[in-house]
């Protein structure tokens, strides 16, 4: 049974220069065009059995389409599937675009949860990240999302930029607690290949911090943030008690997921499927009835098990031990036991590529 | 066809003095290939001699040269390979010829490789005509390397030829002295069989063939021939000339240069050096000099992570085919697993072979520092060659002597460098034995240097030290005797056999501190700390520590991403193919050669 919905929203205002997700700055159909594909798409599911618990807008920037949007959209959403079992709706919102009024607004279409693209609490942060906003306009957008009735907030930052010291990062994260937010999800930035930072990066344009003093900057960030009541529940994600993000935990534990949308992926007996890419093929498909689906994994046997390896071992919550027999003891430092389960722990986070690369071997040979 | 009216000469020079250029306009010039048809540097074929802008494979090419004196000549232009590596191939050649034009720069002027050469022509009694090139360029000065030319190899000033291979100047006064000075070559069409193999090569239709000098008798298809060497015999399917296209010919007769193809399927069987004489009736004597190619440097070569002993193995015995000078037996190291011991002419010869069996033959592979040929003297009298220097006994009570093999290193440089390099050569264990000026500018020196110091990082060092302007040229002398020493290098106390080297006991300190902290650049990160230590014998002398890695991480995971993500990981592995696993250490290819870069 499929518990989680995504829905990708690929519109932007700009290209981030670190982003590669999906999306587009000039899209050929407008919003409302858009999510009638997006309902036109579930339709052709119809033959799955869908009861969400979690609702997720993800992007792109979800927050360029106005909250009246949304309030319709729910409507013709809950004459297709039963949104009763409901209990987290998540929208990714970028701090340039929703007032106060807006937030009102979305407090009423069913968006129980937003995750706010901070990014930095520093100017020269949010300069060295390429992003427009200020830390004043930030602030207020989260502060205007809990003013508004939010009470499950997330915000999202980045560490490891061009320049950033482990005291500023300190600083921002000080700052951060400051807000009235119940999540915070903290990315090590990373120059992918293609993206703009990753061109950069590979021509030494771009300089980031070494490997010590990012590692220096994350043990310094898990302190901090459990120190302040945030558990550690996934490699980049803190949360207070209670407010971890159930749709993220579908995600990292095998549940089924369907997911809606240019380039949405979904997880589904056993098989992770990608819809095209292509906004337009994306549009021809579901107009045509056909499901936009171009990608496809089948995982079976150890690939099942190291799919699931390589995402249930990102959580505090780790793995059943069993699973772990073929570890290399030498590993074992990078893990902790706890109740029949082993889970990475801090170092061993950070290094979670590598322990897979190894736990690969030990699994596919 | 009357031997009058045949010439048959090789160019000489030194790397870069143009001249595959210069041989471009010669045949241009007598009309063998159209300018359309040539390709930039006609001669080199290999793809990577062409990258290099090297010769390293030697051909033939036949012309035809209408002469100011109305006859028609033809001209076997014998090409020879430009680099010391090479040095006997140069010799067969020149073996070849009655002339040789010798080919200077006229901005760098006479470089050692040039001085080399002209012995190498002198002893084969070469007519020797002189050219000087790029003299359109703006820094030529021809009359400081006409005084050169006469100054250093005694040849008359007014022999000299100048001209400009890439601006066509003075390309038909080159070809009408090649009629005039060089004599025509000798031979008996009665007499039997007896041909020079100068160069070989495989080919996919005709089997191995081998270029050859008709001294006496001649070859046709159907003869049934005989290799001095080895006694083996073949029968001639096809022999030819390069014009420059492979062109058949009823036969081969004395005097002439051409292709003589068998259906042999092993380019072993035709070594350089060798005569071909008719088994029906064979030639008393060879033409004398044969020397089997006999390697100097042997590295380790093994697969890398990802490719297969047996891979390696045919792609190696694939290469060999079309490679005479490399000689090949398995070895099996406790580092890198089962590999091969791979001999060598010289540096230059081991990175094509590297680079052509990565790129041509599709292995990917890990070489191991070169080493030179090591002679021990045991004290039971007996003599044992070391390729490897882990065949070194462990115990040293067995050892009367170590011997390592010496060169004889001719440098020319400009004298504002002369106190660098003889610094440099004093360092490196060099024995001065002359110091001349060549002209007001350039001294000439001449060291006894070990090879092993040659092949080290000489190269670099000597360029660098002269902004590039010195040259140099080494031939074997023999070997001998010196105070070595056995470096074992550890990585996390574990000795890395295909780290290990042999070096001179008072440069073992520096050696082995530097080679540590270079080991410590090149070894990336690990998930746990790494010991790199080097010692002789057991006893340790220089140590460093690898902190482990502390981040490799998938910062953003989410739904839409798993599929990708894994994929990101799996390239990262890939990268790591051209590591080495040795034990938990993954080593990189890099780490192998650095045992090059300290001295």
């Amino acid at each position: 049974m499929v518990k989680a919905l995504y829905l990708h929203i690929p519109f932007c205002s700009q290209k981030c220069p670190y982003c590669d997700f999906v999306s587009f700055v000039e899209a050929p159909l407008d919003h409302r065009a858009y999510l009638e594909l997006l309902l036109r798409e579930l339709e052709l599911y119809r033959d799955f059995e869908i009861l969400p618990e979690s609702l997720y807008f993800g992007g792109g920037t979800p927050s360029l389409i106005k909250p009246e949007l949304y309030a319709w959209f729910f409507k013709e959403l809950s004459k297709r599937i039963d949104l009763s079992h409901v209990e987290e709706a998540s929208l990714e919102i970028n701090p340039e675009d929703y007032s106060l009024e807006d937030f009102s607004k979305l407090r009423d279409t069913g968006i129980n949860r937003v995750s706010i693209g901070v990014q930095s609490l520093r100017e020269e942060g949010l300069r060295a990240l390429g992003r427009k906003h200020t830390v004043k306009r930030a602030v207020e957008t989260v502060e205007n999302a809990h003013r508004a009735g939010f009470e499950n907030i997330n915000i999202d930052l980045i560490f490891g930029y061009e320049g950033q010291t482990a005291e500023e990062l300190k600083e921002e994260l000080e700052r951060a607690l400051e807000l009235p937010i119940k999540h915070l999800s903290l990315y090590l930035l990373t120059p992918y290949e293609d993206t703009q930072f990753g061109h950069l990066y590979e021509r030494g344009l771009l300089k980031l911090p070494s490997e010590d003093s990012i590692a220096d900057m994350y043990e310094l960030a898990c302190e901090l943030l459990e120190g302040a009541g945030f558990y550690h529940y996934e490699v980049s994600n803190f949360a207070l008690e209670g407010f971890q993000c159930r749709h993220n935990l579908a995600y990292w534990s095998h549940e089924e997921f369907l997911g809606l949308g240019v380039s949405a992926w979904s997880f589904i007996n056993k098989v992770r499927f990608g819809n095209t890419r292509n906004i337009r093929l994306y549009a021809r498909k579901v107009l045509e009835g056909k499901k936009p689906v171009e990608y496809e994994e089948v995982l079976e046997g150890k690939e099942l098990l190291y799919d699931y390896l390589f995402t249930a071992l990102r959580t505090s919550r780790g793995v059943p031990k069993e699973l772990l027999r073929g570890l290399e003891p030498e590993l074992y430092e990078f893990f902790e036991e706890k109740g029949g389960r082993l889970a990475l722990n801090r170092r061993g986070m950070l290094l979670i590529n590598e322990v897979l690369l190894r736990l690969k071997k030990a699994i596919l040979l | 066809m009357s031997l009058e009216k045949v010439r048959n000469f090789s160019i000489i020079a030194h790397v870069d003095h143009g001249k595959s250029t210069l041989a471009d306009r010669l045949l241009e010039f007598t009309g063998a290939v159209s300018r359309r048809e040539l390709k930039e540097q006609m001669l080199d074929t290999l793809e990577i001699e062409r990258e290099r802008g090297i010769t390293i494979k030697l051909q033939a090419v036949r012309m035809f040269y209408k002469a100011k004196d109305e006859q028609t000549y033809t001209l076997h232009l014998i090409d020879t390979p430009g680099h010391v590596d090479f040095s006997y191939e140069v010799s067969r050649a020149l073996a070849a010829c009655e002339g040789a034009l010798l080919l200077v720069d006229a901005t760098q002027g006479i470089e050692a490789q040039t001085v080399a050469n002209f012995w190498k022509a002198v002893e084969q009694d070469l007519v020797i005509i002189p050219v000087i090139n790029k003299i359109d360029l703006p820094a030529a000065d021809p009359e400081r390397v006409k005084r050169q030319i006469e100054d250093i190899l005694g040849l008359p000033s007014d022999d000299v030829i100048l001209a400009s291979a890439k601006e066509g100047i003075g390309i038909e006064d080159i070809l009408e002295a090649i009629v005039r000075r060089i004599p025509p070559p000798k031979g008996d069409p009665g007499k039997p069989l007896k041909a020079l193999i100068f160069d070989s090569y495989y080919d996919a239709y005709r089997g191995a063939v081998a270029f050859v000098r008709v001294f006496d008798g001649e070859v046709k298809p159907g003869t049934k021939i005989r290799l001095f060497s080895t006694g083996k015999e073949f029968e001639v399917t096809e022999v030819g000339a390069q014009t420059p296209k492979m062109t058949r010919f009823e036969r081969l007769s004395a005097g002439d240069v051409g292709y003589i193809a068998a259906s042999i399927k092993d380019v072993r069987d035709i070594r350089v050096g060798d005569t071909i004489t008719d088994a029906r009736n064979p030639a008393p004597e060879p033409v004398p000099g044969f020397r089997p190619a006999k390697p100097m440097v042997y590295a380790g070569i093994y697969p890398s992570e990802g490719y297969t002993y047996e891979e390696l193995r045919d792609a190696l015995e694939k290469y060999a085919i079309n490679d005479a000078a490399i000689q090949f037996e398995p070895e099996t190291s406790p580092a890198l697993g089962l590999g091969f011991r791979v001999g060598f002419l010289g540096l230059l010869h081991m990175e094509i072979v590297q680079e052509r069996l990565e790129r041509e033959y599709g292995v990917s592979i890990i070489t191991t520092a070169p080493s030179v040929v090591y002679r021990v003297r045991l004290k039971n009298g007996e003599i044992k060659e070391i390729r490897n220097p882990t065949e070194l006994p462990e115990n040293w009570g067995f050892i009367e002597a170590i011997e390592e093999p010496f060169v004889l290193l001719t440098i020319i440089t400009p004298k504002d460098y002369v106190g660098n390099i003889m610094s440099l050569c004093q360092e490196k264990r060099g024995i001065q034995k002359k110091f001349v000026y060549l002209d007001p500018n350039t001294v000439l020196l001449e060291y006894e240097m070990p090879l092993s110091e040659v092949i080290m990082d000489f190269h670099d060092k000597v360029k660098g030290l002269s902004k590039g302007y010195a040259s140099y040229d080494y031939e074997f002398i023999g070997f001998r005797e010196e105070d070595l020493v056995k470096l074992n290098v550890f990585i996390n106390n574990e000795p890395v056999d295909a780290l290990s080297f042999i070096v001179h006991r008072d440069k073992a300190y520096r050696r082995a501190r530097q080679l540590v902290e270079k080991l410590k650049d090149v070894i990336p990160r690990q998930l746990f700390e790494v010991k790199v230590q080097a010692g002789i014998g057991s006893k340790i002398i220089a140590s460093e520590r690898i902190p482990p890695l502390r981040a490799n991480v998938t910062a953003k995971c989410y739904g839409g991403d798993i599929t990708r993500k894994k994929k990101l990981l799996e390239k990262q592995k890939e990268g790591k193919k051209r590591l080495k696993q040795f034990g938990k250490v993954e080593l990189p290819q890099e780490a192998f050669l650095t045992v090059l870069k300290v001295d």
